[in-house]
This record gives C-alpha cells, sequence and structure tokens, in this order.
C-alpha cells in the first residue's frame, strides 16, 4: 500500500511549498492558466514584477503575483532574485552527508551553515582554495586516486535500477 | 599488372600516414596520447585537493557512469572527481575525466541538476571539443610546455558556440539516461542568479557565454530535443536488462536515495527564515491553520528536526521533508504539500 501510494506521488504534479524561490519577470509576460502557450491569460506580468516561484513544469515555472494570482510563465522570462536560499541549503551536498571535513565545529558544537564560503556574509578566512590555474602543478596522486574511483557499467547500471530511471530513445 | 602491386603498398603506406597523422607528430615530439591526457588531469586536479568524501565521490560516478553509457563512449573507461573547493565549477578533460567541486554541488538541489551538469561535461568530450589532436605541436613537445598550454586552455575555456552544442547534447544524454531535461536549464536559472562580483562564479563567468544566453538557445531548441522520438543511439541492450520499456514520461527530479549512502545525515543550526505559506494551499485545511505548521509538528512529533514549528520555511524544514521521504520510501521532493500531510496524518 505504501509503495502503491509512493507510486502515486511520485507520478503526480502536485502544487506544493518548496524553497519558495523568489524571483522576477525579465520581460512583460502574460501568465497563462496551463504550463503551455495555448494557456488562457490569467494576467499580465509587467517587466520586472517580483514573482514566487512554485513549481515546474518541463520549461514552465508556475508563479504567484504580489496580487496572489497564480499561474504559469516560462522559465526564459523569469530571473531567480538570488541565491541565497540554495547557498543557505547547501543542496545535494549536505543531502549526500557531505561537509563536516574541513568545517570547524562551533563551540556549541553545531555545525556552522555556510562556513565553506557560500553564506552571503562569509568569513574569507575559512575559504577553502578557489580554483587557480596559473600557479597550478599537476597532481598524479590525485589523479591516482580519481583512477581507483572509477566504477564499471554494472555498477552504474545497478544506481540506475535503485533510482528507478527509465531509458528513452533521444535522436540527437 | 606488376606496377600496380607495386604501387599498392605505397597507397596503403599513404592511406595509414594520412590516419595517423595526428599521432604521428605527438610520437615524434615523445608525448603520447596517454601521456597527455593524464597530464591534463592532473593538472586540473593539481587546482584543489580531491574531496575526501569516498560516499559522494563514488555517487558522483554512479550518475556520472551511467551518463556516459548513454553515448557511444559507453565501452571506454571513465574518471568522475569532486574537487574540495567553493568556486562553482564543472571540467572536463581528455581521457574521460569531469571533475565538479563541491560548491557546485551545494548549490545544486537534486541528482537530476547533477546529471545536467555531468551531462554538459561529457557532452564535450563527445564533442570533441577537448581532443589532444587539436592541441599545437610546440605544446606537446615536453610535460612543462604541455603544463603551460593548458594553464592558459584551461582559464579560456572552448568558445561559444561550443559550449552552446555542448549543453543541446546534454540535455539528451540527460533524457536518455531517464533524467528531466529540464535540469540543464534549472541549473542555468540559478546560475544566472548569480550577482555580477560573486566570486564563486568568477571561473565559470570568464570561460562561458552569459547564463541567460545559454538558457534562452536552449530552450528555444528544446522542443527538438525533449522529443522523445526513436532512432538514437541508446545503448538498447540496457532496456532489456533493466527490464522497463521506454516512457515518453518526463521523470521528476530525483534525489540520491539515503539507503544508497552510508553517511548519516548531519545535524545544523537553522538559519535564515523565510516566510512562505500559500494561500492555494492552507485552504483545505480547517481554521485556516498552516499546512507548513501542521507538517512541521507532524514532523517533530515523528522525531524529525523541521527547524521550526511555527510555519518558518528554513532549509532544514525542507531537509527534514526530504529525510522523511526517503524513510518511508516516498519520492524525494522537499516539497510541503497535501499528499505529504496525508502521509504524515496516516501515520
Amino acid at each position: 500500500m505504501k509503495a502503491v501510494l509512493a507510486g502515486i506521488l511520485a507520478c503526480l504534479l502536485i502544487p506544493s511549498v518548496n524553497a519558495a524561490e523568489q524571483g522576477h519577470m525579465r520581460s512583460t509576460t502574460v501568465m497563462r492558466d496551463q504550463p503551455n502557450h495555448h494557456g488562457a491569460a490569467v494576467a499580465t506580468l509587467a517587466q520586472s514584477a517580483p514573482v514566487t516561484i512554485e513549481i515546474r513544469s518541463a520549461g514552465w515555472l508556475q508563479v504567484k503575483n504580489s496580487r496572489q494570482q497564480t499561474g504559469w510563465v516560462s522559465m526564459a522570462n523569469v530571473q531567480l532574485q538570488s541565491l541565497s536560499w540554495r547557498k543557505k541549503t547547501r543542496g545535494l551536498f549536505r543531502w549526500l552527508g557531505g561537509g563536516n571535513t574541513a568545517q570547524a565545529t562551533s563551540s556549541t558544537g553545531m555545525i556552522t551553515v555556510g562556513i565553506r564560503g557560500l553564506a552571503d556574509d562569509d568569513d574569507h578566512a575559512n575559504e577553502p582554495t578557489s580554483i587557480e590555474f596559473a600557479q597550478a602543478e599537476p597532481n598524479y596522486n590525485a589523479l591516482a586516486a580519481l583512477e581507483k574511483n572509477q566504477i564499471s557499467p554494472a555498477a552504474a547500471r545497478e544506481h540506475a535500477h535503485e533510482q528507478q530511471l527509465i531509458t528513452r530513445q533521444v535522436a540527437p | 599488372m606488376k606496377l600496380k602491386n607495386q604501387l599498392k603498398p605505397i597507397g596503403l603506406f599513404l592511406t595509414l600516414l594520412l590516419v595517423l597523422r595526428p599521432t604521428t607528430s605527438i610520437a615524434q615530439n615523445q608525448l603520447s596520447t596517454s601521456d597527455i591526457e593524464r597530464h591534463a588531469s592532473a593538472l586540473l586536479l593539481g587546482t584543489a585537493p580531491l574531496l575526501n568524501d569516498a560516499n559522494i565521490l563514488a555517487y558522483v560516478n554512479r550518475v556520472g557512469r551511467w551518463l556516459s553509457l548513454q553515448t557511444d563512449h559507453a565501452d571506454t573507461s571513465w574518471s568522475f572527481g569532486v574537487l574540495d573547493s567553493p568556486t562553482v565549477a564543472s571540467f572536463s578533460a581528455p581521457g574521460n575525466t569531469v571533475v565538479v567541486t563541491s560548491g557546485l554541488l551545494e548549490l545544486l538541489r537534486n541528482e537530476t541538476e547533477l546529471a545536467a551538469i555531468l551531462s554538459h561535461e561529457i557532452a564535450h568530450l563527445i564533442n570533441g571539443d577537448h581532443a589532444i589532436t587539436k592541441l599545437p605541436p610546440h605544446a606537446v613537445d615536453s610535460l612543462p610546455h604541455l603544463t603551460q598550454h593548458l594553464r592558459t586552455a584551461y582559464t579560456k575555456g572552448v568558445s561559444s558556440e561550443s559550449e552552446y552544442r555542448a549543453d543541446q547534447l546534454a540535455v539528451i544524454i540527460a533524457a536518455r539516461g531517464g533524467y528531466d531535461p529540464y535540469g540543464l536549464p534549472t541549473v542555468l536559472q540559478v546560475f544566472d542568479a548569480a550577482s555580477a562580483n560573486d566570486p564563486i562564479f568568477a571561473l565559470t563567468r570568464k570561460t562561458h557565454p552569459a547564463p541567460a544566453d545559454r538558457l534562452a538557445r536552449l530552450l528555444a531548441a528544446m522542443p527538438n530535443i525533449s522529443n522523445p522520438a526513436g532512432g538514437g543511439g541508446l545503448n538498447s541492450s540496457f532496456s532489456a536488462n533493466a527490464g522497463r520499456n521506454q516512457a515518453a514520461t518526463p521523470v521528476a527530479n530525483i534525489s540520491p536515495s539515503r539507503a544508497a549512502l552510508s553517511a548519516p545525515p548531519k545535524s545544523s543550526t537553522p538559519s535564515a527564515h523565510i516566510q512562505a505559506s500559500p494561500a492555494s494551499l492552507t485552504s483545505a485545511l480547517p481554521s485556516g491553520q498552516s499546512l507548513i505548521v501542521k507538517i512541521q509538528e507532524l514532523l517533530a512529533k515523528q522525531g524529525f528536526d523541521p527547524g521550526s514549528t511555527s510555519g518558518n520555511i528554513s532549509p532544514d524544514f525542507e531537509f527534514a521533508i526530504m529525510e522523511y521521504q526517503n524513510e518511508h520510501g516516498l519520492a524525494i521532493t522537499g516539497q510541503a504539500d497535501q499528499p505529504l500531510l496525508g502521509h504524515l496524518l496516516a501515520q
């Protein structure tokens, strides 16, 4: 039953609250009631009008304007306000359990979010290496480690199976 | 007749010479193809330490290798790595090496977005953008010269046209692998939001066309790309192995299952809070009670840390939802919605 429910949930496109990303319109745009060009006009959003992004369906975003009207606009017409939310959530890196290596644990015993140089008010003294090529020297030990980490096609297929990835034929 | 026979070996020799010309010139200058490839990768890895996290390295390899199987370079070996650096960047080097930074992983939200980035780098390699035959002779006559040349080449990047082409192929590779083809447009939209002087984007800004331009070009090309009409060079034997038929439905954003990773989640302090509770979602709840508050209360009751139980949405809230969804085998979306509430109430 649980599996069935999970399956249903996975298949539905449901309005939901996620990171509540804020954005604004790149250009004056008609907001539609469906995620395609055939949807009926709900409202016209002026250039620079702020919007809250709710969900995405293919290349369309469901947004809400300041008058609490909701509708769909093409991704191309929306610019995200800032990266601050993403920087704070630390996304996939945190989800994968990363981040406690070089990070100092604060005196309260809690890991400080953003110490890796991503928070807006970051202390640059703690910033780890930024990528520079000018002085870079080849690191063959790291290369050996990298090559040791290579995995087989079978292991990759196992991952795809676990993630229920379904291959598709897509012509270039 | 006799003359023709005598000419045959000469013709063969000339053909061979034409075919082998790039390799021959390299051989004359002593550096072998493998030397050059390994040096290019080693130099890339000389810019920052490899991330000291075996789980993440293995994970990125699994996603990357899977994507490589969707190309006609499936049978060669591929290396994927993570550099421990706040710089938001990804790289590819000849010899099928693909590297992302930990700073980039922090900005990505799910596996779909990671797959988009890895596909872009794989696309550069498939397109031959880093083909070593393109290297000037003086760059391949010694390792120090090669180092010098590559330092500049990495900093300069490839042409804008090559980037646009890589974006378009990336979408195809990701879609073939079962990922939402709109992962890359989503990532480009995120890159576009970076402020012009954000130092972690300096390198990507220098080496790539503006994200907004890439996004516009890619979206314009998407109707052709996302059409799952058959005939692509997909490795069909895999489809048979997986026991699944092709599906045209785009797959939702996917986060890696925690079960596949041994690392436990980390606790952290709640950081900034953002107020959000759309009216459309609260309408179904009794007496205006916020959906968010209810979900937070139920999550807390079940031992998850939503960061707040008063309706504030924080990164910890999203994370707690993802943990809950993972524990219960639900699609991991991090989204607070009615089905999630329904599931929580049924516990």
